[in-house]
């Protein structure tokens, strides 16, 4: 709709900016509730950096990762491209990010702080879950405005004809499915569902919490396996990879099943926001 | 825990300058190393920051997050712009800055434009041009 933002030196893809302002809502929301949740309030900010950091290398890591079978198969002609034109193979090989990278990514980041601080993790998890479809819903309506991960052809209802995008070459030649909208919009009621669930617990005393720790986690990530394996087959963008009939996120769910399970299980878990009182118990809630 | 205040600043600092002026001038490639800086500066500052129990490592931390977000702006900003001019004009323009030619190349591919349709739009020539290839495509299959 609207890719870029022309500042007169330079121009701004607008994906960036809008997933910012989904991030800073979240750190905001993240501090104003750590205390409540038994997470102090600066480390609740340093492991959403960290885990910010994680998520931006895991997220190119993983669009890398889905390009490889591409460069393997015609590595001459990949290092001709490097050759010729870096910009071109750069744009090739690190032009795009992969929400599951992402994700996965940021786990990492935030697991890292965790035990390099001496933390327990679960507080910090159970915080950030309500919060990444939040910012995941705002990322998806840049990816609208931008024009990436577009829907498939469609010209019914509420079809969208997105004007001519110099950085995607299709996009224009037919109506399309606002795919990205409706993430986004099942990303926001799962932000509220979540929250509200949180709110629930920490209202209650700690021995009367019905969740434990991680399964809030565990409950988005089922969520958002079952909608994504959905919404693949509303996608239209045949950059995203795929092996046989399945999409690679498709595969990425299937796989992010085990995870899910175990944490909804929650086996060997104390009640959600649960706050250590000695150390000994310190130590055996860290990871 | 050791005290990197002095470090994380100095690195963040470097960071802002290299992800803004010398992105400008020369490209992507400062700007990924702008990038870089930031997120050491902000490791750095965050690692201090818990040493002294907040006391300092703030300014590294700031500018640690200036260095991030401008050195991701000029990164991705640059390689865009570099792709497009490529596919605009056929040339050798690359996401090399001012210094690099690829920030004149925006004016002299539209000014290639306007010099050979005259007032249209891109999106006038693109649609010229794929009428073209049809009619091209028409004419081999009547041959």
């Amino acid at each position: 709709m609207l890719p870029t933002i022309d500042l007169g030196f330079v121009e701004i893809s607008l994906y960036g900016p809008i997933f910012m302002i989904g991030a800073v809502i979240a750190i905001i929301l993240i501090r104003r509730l750590a205390p409540s949740t038994g997470v102090d309030k600066w480390d609740a900010v340093y492991a959403v950096i960290y885990g910010l950091i994680g998520l931006l290398i895991g997220a190119k890591l993983l669009y890398l990762i889905t390009r490889l079978p591409a460069i393997v198969v015609r590595f001459d002609a990949f290092v001709e491209l490097i050759k010729k034109d870096f910009t071109a193979a750069i744009n090739f090989s690190l032009g795009g990010m992969v929400f599951y990278g992402g994700l996965i990514g940021f786990a990492l980041g935030v697991i890292r702080y965790c035990r390099h601080f001496r933390i327990p993790v679960w507080g910090p998890v159970d915080l950030y879950t309500p919060f990444l479809p939040l910012v995941h819903g705002f990322g998806r309506i840049g990816c609208f405005f931008a024009g990436c991960c577009y829907g498939i052809e469609y010209d019914g209802p509420l079809s969208v004809r997105f004007p001519y995008n110099k950085f995607v070459s299709k996009l224009d030649e037919v109506p399309r499915f606002p795919v990205q909208l409706l993430e986004a919009g099942l990303n926001f009621i799962c932000f509220a569902v979540l929250i509200t669930l949180m709110r629930k617990e920490l209202k209650r005393d700690g021995s009367e919490r019905k969740l434990k720790q991680g399964q809030l986690c565990g409950i988005y990530l089922t969520y958002y396996l079952v909608i994504r394996t959905a919404l693949e087959f509303l996608r239209g963008d045949e950059i995203r990879g795929k092996i046989g009939f399945l999409s690679t996120s498709q595969i990425i769910s299937i796989l992010l099943i085990i995870p899910a399970v175990i944490l909804l299980r929650a086996k060997n878990r104390e009640k959600v926001f649960y706050v250590p009182e000695t150390t000994s118990e310190l130590t055996k809630t860290q990871v | 825990m050791k005290n990197f205040s002095g470090l994380s600043l100095a690195l963040g600092i470097v960071g802002i300058v290299l992800s803004t002026v010398f992105g400008i001038l020369f490209g992507f490639i400062p700007a990924l190393i702008g990038l870089g800086c930031g997120v050491a500066a902000l490791v750095l500052a965050i690692n201090t920051k818990k040493a002294t129990n907040n006391e300092q490592g703030t300014g590294g931390f700031v500018c640690g997050i200036f260095a991030v977000v401008l050195g991701s702006i000029f990164f991705i900003g640059c390689l865009a712009c570099g792709s497009i001019i490529k596919d605009l004009t056929g040339g050798n323009y690359g996401a090399y800055g001012i210094v690099g030619g690829s920030c004149n190349a925006v004016d002299d591919a539209r000014d290639a434009v306007l010099d050979t349709y005259g007032d249209v739009s891109e999106e006038d020539v693109r649609a010229f041009n794929d009428a073209m290839k049809e009619l091209a495509d028409a004419f081999k299959d009547f041959e």
